[in-house]
């Protein structure tokens, strides 16, 4: 009886110590599913091109009520409004990006983009939506963005969406007025 | 005392002490990394130590209690002299709040005479740093007159944490800034009242419409129902629809008024509260940014200081009037100049104490600074020194030396006028006109930041006695009054400091002269410029239905002509946002009592740009005063032309030459500012785009020149871009061509104007 009952302890503790060396083995970290590196990005339409921006440089979608022009200031600074009393510039991409000729409609769909203390309006003809973008999908397109200048583009999809270097665009060497 | 009563008041003695030496030590680290901390940490610092002096007493620590006297009296000292606490100091302060860690630490557990012992170290060291000749000891013990009563406070009691809090400034203004856009919320409701009063007033039409109509329709169900009677049949039930919809439209239609009155009123209610609400906190929050000008004292104080052991001087600098209180961000920009006119006063103006005392004066010279509110919003800043003054005469002599003028004009100009040449960075940076003067750069310094704050400054001297120096600003910034007009299809804001008069143009005499717009006001002929064409603005107003603002000097005045002015205002002006560091003809933008953002129009650019600048110089408008030049017989011009092409260099020389004057060239702009130099030219052409120096540096260089500031610079070029047109004004060209539209008969006429 009592040899008995010392198998059956020593057996709940063989199975118990087998148990846990399987729990061990199955409680490996799962193999995560395969994501390929890329960002989320915000997609807008200018003059019929798509354009993207990573998500982390934009701040808001908003409609544009009224703006004000300001004189003598180049074509591709559409005007200044207030954003909640902060005072923003509104940036028309299609003057600085060379798509005037191609452009008809003219939304009021305004993207807030945004580096550090620096911000600016992107006036957009279509706000599209988000969508992750890996790296590897993103070419160096140099030859079709002819129009485009180069040091604001970071490269260019399958589907030829534009993607925008927002690191280079959003700063003040590269949209400043100082007259 | 009762020893058990003790040692229950020394436990919540060391309990409150280890809090006041956290935040004691905490300060002193502050202090430690930026020895300019303002008064307000020393002052912190002087009430907790004042408070641990009185709880020390309480609980018979009289060891500490020497200690923060000690302490307490050390920083009075620089407190009052305004001097930063030196490194040494601040860490033996360190060290002594280190041990009084200790002490409080083995309080009740090690007894008192050790505890004593090893304070009394620390209390020889404290002392050691004590009397340093500058500071001014303070005559009584009662040093923080604010934290007096809480020595009384019974140990264990909680310190009272006072009743303000910081806030960062950014924060602050944000709240600020946030606040102003509630504006719209007032416009909002203002909106929604009127939309309720028009919905009302439909109604009442429909009701006055209805009343007349009804008894047309009351006949008709009248003339059915006897019908009906008279037929002995039914009604119908179309008649028993109608009958039932009369009765019920009369109920309807007035319930529903009432509701309509009922939402009108509240609507209108909520608007006045909101209104106030708005108006309430727009102000307040405008006021929570305004700081007494005595946040300055002590570094202006500790500047004089500085400067004054430098140089061997003694200067005592006051500052009366230092509760005037300012917006925080105009003391800022204020800062700098004063700063600079205190250096000024002392490099320049005040002697040597031993000469002071062979004048007669008291060696220890005076700074005086004193600040009057003056109305109207703002406040006058007097800087006076008791020094040498200036001496006009030796200033005279210096222009006429430096060439700034020629002599025959130099001796007409008074000398309040002389003095004003001061103002000039050109001329007052020169070491001989410092010397004589006894002001440097910073009179250009501040008379660029009190026009930028929309002030004004003016300096008088009595030559041997003193100096005075009046800076007078706006207490609050950017909110200026304002004219607003329309300009195109836009709202500008035009600041009313900078205009005269505003007159319709039909009521005056508006005319052509030699193909120039020209208005007649006061007797004086004044050229016309529209505002639309400096902002390139599309307008289609004729000029006889424009307004015309007087602007520019009393000297030489000018009609600005816009469409119509609408009105008047106060505006808080912002900067422009980014990446908009500078737009010329703009000085920012505010948002108009409608809610609407207008830009505020730079006076100052107006005045120079190219527009008005070329009207000038081609009108007949005499400018004032006449340069000798006029007055001379006619000799044949030198011209300098500065151009790398050859064919453009050659063309140019034989155009200007078939003029009759006389032409040199030079092959870029280097080789011309050797040539400018060296030789006199009566007028300088230049090209743009050219190796080693193009030319807008060349006419920068010859505008900071001072025997070469005038002379007049015709910039040609391919570019035809507006910015770079611009640029050209802006460098100081007279004129500007472009080649894609050049013609020679164009360029020989600018020259004749010119020259």
């Amino acid at each position: 009886m009592a040899e008995k009952n010392m198998s059956d302890v020593l057996g709940s503790h063989l199975r118990r110590s087998i148990l846990k060396r399987r729990a061990v083995q199955l409680a490996r970290p799962i193999d995560k599913p395969e994501i390929p590196p890329g960002r989320q990005y915000v997609l807008f339409e200018i003059a019929k091109q798509q354009f993207a921006c990573d998500i982390k440089y934009t701040d808001e979608v908003f409609q544009l009520k009224s703006v004000l022009p300001v004189p003598g200031t180049p074509p591709y600074i559409l005007g200044i409004i207030s954003l909640r009393g902060l005072l923003t510039t509104v940036v028309d991409l299609r003057h600085l990006f060379n798509l005037y000729e191609k452009s008809v409609l003219t939304s009021d769909r305004c993207i807030i983009a945004k580096k550090a203390d620096f911000q600016v309006a992107l006036l957009t003809d279509e706000v599209l939506g988000l969508e992750f973008i890996a790296d590897d999908d993103i070419q160096d397109g140099v030859s079709i963005m002819d129009n485009i200048p180069r040091q604001y583009v970071k490269g260019i999809t399958i589907n030829g969406t534009i993607i925008i270097d927002c690191r280079h665009l959003l700063s003040v060497e590269a949209l400043e007025v100082n007259q | 005392m009762d020893p058990e009563f003790l040692s229950k008041l020394r436990e919540a003695f060391k309990e409150e002490a280890a809090e006041q030496l956290h935040s004691i030590s905490t300060s002193l680290i502050a202090l430690e990394k930026s020895p300019d901390l303002s008064k307000s940490t020393i002052e912190s610092l002087l009430r907790t130590f004042h408070s641990l002096k009185g709880s020390a007493r309480a609980v018979n620590v009289d060891t500490l209690e020497q200690c923060c006297q000690t302490i307490e009296s050390l920083l009075v000292g620089y407190r009052d002299s305004g001097i930063s606490i030196p490194g040494r100091v601040a860490s033996t302060l360190n060290d002594a709040v280190g041990s009084f860690q200790k002490t409080i630490h083995d309080l009740e557990s090690v007894p008192d005479e050790e505890l004593e012992a090893d304070l009394l170290n620390t209390l020889s060291a404290l002392a050691a740093l004590e009397p340093s000749g500058v500071i001014a000891m303070p005559e009584t013990p009662q040093a923080a007159p604010e934290a007096g009563h809480e020595s009384t406070i019974a140990p264990g009691s909680r310190l009272d944490a006072g009743s303000s809090v910081r806030i960062q400034v950014d924060k602050l203004d944000e709240v600020v800034k946030l606040s102003e856009e509630l504006v719209n919320a007032k416009l909002a409701f203002a909106q929604r009242l009127v939309e309720c009063q028009e919905l009302s007033s439909l109604l009442n039409q429909w009701s006055r419409r209805w009343q007349r109509l009804r008894p047309e329709l009351e006949n008709e169900v009248m003339r059915r129902t006897s019908l009906a009677y008279q037929k002995n049949q039914d009604y119908s039930p179309q008649t028993n629809a109608l009958r039932e919809f009369l009765d019920l439209h009369d109920s309807f239609v007035g319930s529903l008024m009432e509701s309509i009155n009922a939402i009108e009123k509240s609507v209108n209610a909520d608007r006045r509260s909101v209104d106030t609400l708005v108006d309430t906190l727009l102000s307040r929050g405008r006021e929570l940014t305004m700081v007494p000008f005595s946040v300055l004292k002590d570094l202006l104080k500790r500047i004089a200081w500085d400067i004054s052991r430098q140089q061997d001087k003694r200067v005592n600098l006051k500052i009366k009037g230092g509760d005037v209180e300012i917006d925080r961000n105009i003391l800022d920009e204020l800062k700098d100049p004063l700063v600079h006119l205190i250096r000024n006063s002392i490099d320049h103006g005040i002697e040597a104490p031993e000469d002071r005392e062979a004048l007669g004066k008291n060696p220890e010279a005076s700074i005086e600074i004193t600040l009057e509110p003056i109305g109207g919003g703002k406040v006058r800043i007097s800087l006076k020194d008791d020094g040498k003054g200036i001496d006009v005469a030796g200033v005279r002599a210096a222009a006429v030396e430096k060439g700034l003028a020629g002599a025959e004009k130099i001796e007409e100009l008074t000398d309040q006028q002389i003095m004003q040449l001061l103002f000039r960075s050109s001329f007052s940076t020169k070491d001989a006109v410092s010397h004589i003067s006894g002001r440097g750069l910073g009179l250009t310094i501040a008379k660029e930041i009190a026009e930028k704050l929309n002030g004004s400054i003016e300096l008088s001297s009595q030559k041997g006695r003193e100096t005075v120096i009046q800076i007078t600003v706006p207490v609050r910034r950017a909110t200026m009054v304002g004219v607003t007009a329309r300009v195109g299809s836009q709202t500008v804001v035009i600041p009313t400091v900078s205009m005269r008069s505003a007159v319709r143009a039909r009521d005056q005499d508006v005319r052509m002269i030699q193909g120039r717009w020209t208005m007649s006001f006061n007797e004086r002929l004044l050229p016309v410029v529209r505002l639309a064409d400096i902002l390139q603005v599309h307008s289609q107003t004729s000029i006889e239905d424009s307004t015309a603002l007087i602007v520019g000097s009393v000297e030489q005045p000018i009609a600005l002509l816009v469409e119509d002015v609408t009105g008047e205002q106060e505006v808080a002006v912002k900067n422009l946002p980014q990446p908009l560091t500078r737009v010329r003809s703009i000085a920012g933008a505010t948002q108009l009592k409608n809610g609407d953002l207008a830009v505020v129009i730079n006076m100052n650019d107006v005045l120079t740009s190219s527009i008005l600048v070329s009207t000038l110089t081609t009108g007949e408008f005499p400018a004032a005063p006449p340069t000798p030049a006029q007055s001379k017989p006619p000799v044949k011009r030198k011209i300098l032309v500065v151009e790398d092409s050859i064919t453009s260099r050659v063309l140019l020389k034989n155009i200007l030459e078939t003029a009759g004057y006389l032409v040199s060239v030079a092959s870029d702009g280097q080789d011309g500012w050797e040539k400018v130099k060296s030789e006199t030219f009566d007028l300088v052409v230049t090209d743009v785009e050219m190796p080693r120096m193009n030319g807008f540096e060349l006419t920068e260089k010859i505008r900071a020149e001072a025997t070469l500031a005038d002379l007049p610079v015709i910039v040609v070029t391919s570019l035809a871009s507006l910015e770079d047109r611009r640029k050209g004004v802006e460098v100081g060209a007279s004129a500007y061509f472009v080649k894609s539209n050049f013609e020679k008969s164009n360029l020989v006429e600018m020259v004749k104007r010119l020259i």
